[in-house]
This record gives structure tokens, C-alpha cells and sequence, in this order.
């Protein structure tokens, strides 16, 4: 059942990528809502196959890569839903599910078995990390599509789409939004960490790649919020800033498990 | 310019947030050259594995050691130091709420680097191994007036054999007198007084005794460990601790991790090759290449990290001083 909800979530990202991207190049309400229809119902049945693997294994999915992978893909989700209040645009439904379809794609590639947890991850603090890390991510990966939005906007591509996005300066604001969310809770997330660690390894920092890499996401985003609050760096900069923090968070998620080996090894 | 006004420009560029902004992006581009090099390898391996010039370099640059490099904590001394005075001038204009909210959530990023410098410099870590049934005085380790004895080991496991709870049952004789006896798992150390065991590690030692050009000699040792039988021809007795032996299949495999069947593997090694191997049941004893050797029993031997860190509290502190900040900056209501 699971793996069927699985697939089915993929299916519809994967309508969702094909039909936002004929929406931009002929746009329509219809179409626009299909697009939204299809990021729902893909949501909806990502959202279903975690609870079931949940029921499964006894546990919330927090035990490997695999299921951290499924839950950042569902945060990202999450995110673009709840910023349809305030920006409905197919070019920003594109990116999103774009980023989400290779985020599911490489999940694939990964051990996906629900075991059961290991003694290491038997801890409180496991939740506490996780949960933070989903909030943190998900909110980072919006703001990383609206930071694409708001360079391609800037550059002033002439097309329906373009043009009825919100101004500038309102993408920007949306954008500031989702990292000053995120900030917060990455701090969360580098806390629960090193009261973890220190539970479960007797030290609570060991610059272990893993740990260094969240510590330099977090480093970024500071320098974001603080060059724009002081600087009022807005705009351009603070896009590009935007961007390179989440390609920080990419390669602490999936670069380093590949390249830099280190005591974190389930995720 | 008089040395007042002076004084008071480099209290400006110190305090800036220029400086700030360098020195966050700095951290980051260095921290991320310690992940990226292997750290604390001893020197020649940076040389055999970079090649002679680069790995020359490389120790220069004490990119071997960045966290702990005078580069990295200069630039981390200068990062509080621009914290500081940075939050030392905003503390006069904080009109809400919110605003202090922000200052002490800055304060506490202080607090928690002090936290790691405790951690750093009075921190004593040590790892013991313990056989079930033993004992170990820990004044020698840096913990006067502590031992420590392991009664008994377990290993829960899930129904697919997959380890669950790794548990040491202990009795630690302290140093004002008292004896605590307490299960340590992983994920819940002992702790006293700023003392902490954590579950480290754990393994087998096969017990037993080999008779050596005449001479008995008693061994108690970890699965894999050797006896030298004859050191000028490099000839060693090796032990292998085989808890569930397949008698079909490969010597050196276990069916499963539980004791069902267990055998001791003695194999006489000269140099790297093989010149006798047996396999003994408990009780046994067999001739290993003309070394007559006893299996006579086996236990499990805990491996136990010891550790006093006084930075702990200190930095735990910093982080509800750092949670309370986030809640009034986030939380608090905003001031028109």
C-alpha cells in the first residue's frame, strides 16, 4: 500500500511538472487548475504513504535517508501550499515540483526497508531534530524557488506568467518570509543535534562533516537575514544568497552522505 | 588624529556589521575545508595520500587541523568579539519587546562559545573496555577516587536479529564514597556529578591457555587479538571467538551474534601465512601447529567512553538562553 501511495504521489508531481510547464507556454485557468489539483493530490498521497509506513514499522519515519528524504520533499510541499495565500503562479508550481520530482527520484536510488530503530536513534531528541529539520528544509526550499522567481522576473522575460507575478519587491518580501521561518528552526535543528549528540556520543560537537555542513547553511542564512536587515541588501544579492544557502543545505542532505563519510551515518 | 578618536574607530569597524558579514562568510568557507580533509591524520599521511608538495601545503596551512588552527580561532575570537560589541551597542536602543528579544538572543551565541572554549580546554574523555565480572579504578584515567565494575552485559536484539539495546550493568564506587548501581544504554549514560559513561562499544574475549615452548600462559582476549609464540620468526598464536559456528560453512563466520554454538578459532600465523588452524569447542584443547591450546570459556567485555565536561552546563544554558531570545524575538508582539 505504501509503495502504491508512493507511486502515486510521483505520478501526480510528475503531471504536475509536465502541465505547469504547457501552462507557461500556453497559459489557462484550466490548466492552472490541474496544476494546483495535481501538487494537492500529490501532497495528499505523500502525506498518506508516511503515515502508513508510520503504522508499519511502529515508529514516525525518521530512522534513515530514505524517510528523511520523503519528509523534505513533503515540507517543500507544504511550504508552496501554504504560500498560495499570498503568490499563485504556475512558474513558481513549476520549480517546486521540478526540485521535488528529483528529490523523489533520488530517494529511489536509496535503501528504502522500514526496519526498526537502532539503539542510537533511540532518543526523544531524534524527534525534536527531525521535526525542526523538516520545517527548516521546507521553508529553505521554497525560498529557494522564489529566489529563482525573483532573478527571472528581474531579468524581465515577457511572458503572462512573468508578468503576473507579484512585484518585485513583494518577492522579495515572500522570499525574506520563508528564510526568516526556516532560521529559526535551523537553530532548532543544530541544538536538538548537540543535545543529542552529547546523550548519545558523549560530545556534543564533533565537527563530523554532516554537522559542519548544517552549521554552514546556518552561517549563510545569518549572513542573509543580517546583510538585508543592516544593509538592506535586497534584490539580487539576497536571491543569489538565498540560493547558494539551499545548495548548502543540498549538499548537507545528500553531498555529504555521498562524499564525506562520517558518524552520521544513517542520514 | 588623537588616540581617543582612534580608539573609538576601531571600536566601530570591531562592532561593525561589515566585519560581521565577513566574518560569517569566512567561518563558513573554513569549516568547510575541514570537511572536505581528512583531520588529525598524523603528517606522512597527508604526504602519501596528497603527494609530496600538497601534503607539505597542507600541514603548513594546518589544514589538517583547521578547528583547532590559530587561523580558524582568531577569526572565531573575532566573531564573538563583533557579536559583543555589536550587542553592547544595541542594548541601549531596544524600544519593544521584539528588540530585546534580538540582543539576547545574540548574548547567548556568546555564552555558548564560552561553552565550547570550557569544552575545549578542561574537557577529559577516556575509553575503557571491561570484561563482564571486572573491575577498573579510573584515578589513572583522570577520575580520582572512581572505579568501576561491570556486572553483567546484554545485547537486546528485534526479532530479525538486529541489535536493539546495547545494556552494561554497573556498580560505580565514587570518589565521596557512595556505590551506584545503574543499567547504562545507549542514548542513557550514567551520570554523577558531571561524570557521564555512555555505551560505547562491546565484544567478545575468549579465555583460555596455551602452552608455549613449555611455559603455560593464561590468555583473556578480545576476538581477533594474538599471543607471540616465537618473535624471531614473526610466529603468532591469533584468536578468533566464533559465538555461533556454522559447522558447514566458512571458519570464521557466525550464523548469528547469539552464543549458540560457540567455538574459539586458533590460528598460527608466521608472517602472513597460515601454518596450522583448529577449531575448539569449551573444554577443549588441541595441538595449533605443536601448541597445545584450552577453549575454556568466553565472556562479553563492554566498551565504555568516560567523560567530565564542566562546558556543558554552560553551553546548555546558552541554548535556553538562546531559545527564550527566539521566542521574544518571534513571538512577542510587534510594536507600531
Amino acid at each position: 500500500m505504501e509503495a502504491n501511495f508512493n507511486l502515486l504521489a510521483y505520478i501526480f508531481l510528475l503531471a504536475a511538472v509536465i502541465l505547469s510547464l504547457i501552462s507557461l507556454w500556453r497559459p489557462g485557468r484550466l490548466i492552472s487548475y490541474m496544476v494546483q489539483a495535481s501538487l494537492i493530490l500529490s501532497f495528499a498521497y505523500l502525506t498518506l504513504a508516511l503515515v502508513l509506513r508510520s503504522i508499519a514499522a511502529g515508529r514516525l519515519p525518521f530512522a534513515n535517508l530514505y524517510e528523511f528524504t520523503l519528509l523534505f520533499a513533503w515540507g517543500i510541499l507544504l511550504f508552496y501550499l501554504i504560500s498560495r495565500r499570498v503568490i499563485k503562479s504556475d512558474l513558481l508550481a513549476a520549480l517546486v515540483a521540478i526540485l521535488v520530482v528529483i528529490i523523489l527520484s533520488y530517494s529511489n536510488t536509496l535503501s528504502s526497508g522500514p526496519g526498526p530503530l537502532m539503539p542510537a536513534l533511540q532518543s526523544v531528541w531524534l524527534q525534536f531534530h527531525v521535526i525542526t529539520a523538516i520545517i527548516a528544509y521546507g521553508a529553505f526550499g521554497l525560498s529557494f524557488c522564489l529566489a529563482i522567481i525573483y532573478i527571472i522576473k528581474e531579468k524581465g522575460y515577457d511572458s503572462p506568467d512573468v508578468n503576473n507575478l507579484p512585484s518585485l519587491a513583494k518577492l522579495d518580501n515572500l522570499l525574506h518570509w520563508s528564510v526568516a521561518i526556516g532560521f529559526p528552526f535551523m537553530t532548532l535543528v543544530l541544538i536538538t543535534g548537540a543535545v543529542w549528540a552529547e546523550e548519545v556520543w558523549g560530545r556534543w560537537w564533533g565537527w563530523d562533516p554532516k554537522e559542519t555542513w548544517a552549521l554552514i547553511t546556518w552561517l549563510i542564512y545569518a549572513a542573509y537575514l543580517h546583510a538585508r536587515k543592516t544593509y538592506g541588501w535586497r534584490g539580487k544579492r539576497s536571491a543569489i544568497m538565498a540560493i547558494v544557502g539551499f545548495l548548502a543545505v543540498l549538499f548537507t542532505l545528500f553531498g555529504v552522505s555521498l562524499l564525506l563519510p562520517g558518524a552520521h551515518s544513517y542520514v | 588624529m588623537s588616540g581617543n578618536s582612534r580608539k573609538r574607530l576601531d571600536l566601530n569597524l570591531l562592532s561593525s556589521m561589515k566585519l560581521g558579514l565577513l566574518l560569517l562568510l569566512l567561518l563558513g568557507i573554513m569549516a568547510s575545508l575541514g570537511s572536505f580533509f581528512p583531520q588529525g591524520q598524523p603528517p606522512g599521511f597527508y604526504r602519501v595520500y596528497y603527494g609530496e608538495l600538497p601534503g607539505r601545503l597542507i600541514v603548513f596551512l594546518s589544514l589538517d587541523h583547521v578547528y583547532r588552527s590559530w587561523w580558524f580561532l582568531t577569526l572565531a575570537a573575532l566573531f564573538a568579539l563583533n557579536t559583543l560589541t555589536c550587542s553592547l551597542k544595541r542594548i541601549k536602543k531596544t524600544p519593544d519587546l521584539r528588540s530585546r528579544g534580538s540582543v539576547i538572543l545574540h548574548l547567548s551565541i556568546l555564552v555558548i562559545l564560552a561553552g565550547a572554549v570550557i569544552s575545549g580546554v578542561m574537557a577529559r574523555h577516556t575509553y575503557v573496555e571491561i570484561g563482564t565480572g571486572k573491575s577498573l579504578d579510573l584515578t589513572a584515567m583522570g577520575f580520582p577516587g572512581y572505579s568501576l565494575r561491570v556486572k553483567e552485559f546484554k545485547v537486546e536484539y528485534y526479532e530479525n536479529l538486529q541489535p536493539k539495546q546495547y545494556i552494561s550493568s554497573v556498580s560505580l564506587k565514587t570518589a565521596d564514597g557512595q556505590e551506584i548501581e545503574r543499567e547504562i544504554q545507549v542514548n542513557r549514560p550514567l551520570k554523577y556529578k558531571g561524570l557521564k559513561i555512555y555505551q560505547a562499544s562491546y565484544g567478545w574475549l575468549a579465555r583460555g591457555e596455551a602452552v608455549i615452548n613449555g611455559k603455560e600462559v593464561p590468555f583473556e582476549l578480545a576476538s581477533g587479538r594474538e599471543l607471540d609464540t616465537d618473535p624471531d620468526k614473526n610466529e603468532r598464536l591469533a584468536f578468533f571467538f566464533i559465538p555461533d559456528f556454522d559447522e558447514q560453512g566458512d571458519t570464521l563466520h557466525s550464523r548469528s551474534p547469539l552464543p549458540n554454538n560457540p567455538r574459539l578459532v586458533a590460528v598460527l600465523f608466521q608472517d602472513k601465512q597460515v601454518m596450522a588452524r583448529e577449531v575448539l569447542a569449551e573444554g577443549e584443547t588441541r595441538g595449533v601447529g605443536g601448541y597445545p591450546v584450552t577453549f575454556s570459556g568466553y565472556l562479553y567485555y563492554t566498551g565504555l567512553e568516560i567523560k567530565k565536561d564542566p562546558g556543558v552546563g554552560i553551553l546548555y544554558a546558552g541554548f535556553v538562553i538562546l531559545l527564550l531570545g527566539l521566542v521574544m524575538r518571534y513571538l512577542a508582539p510587534e510594536k507600531h
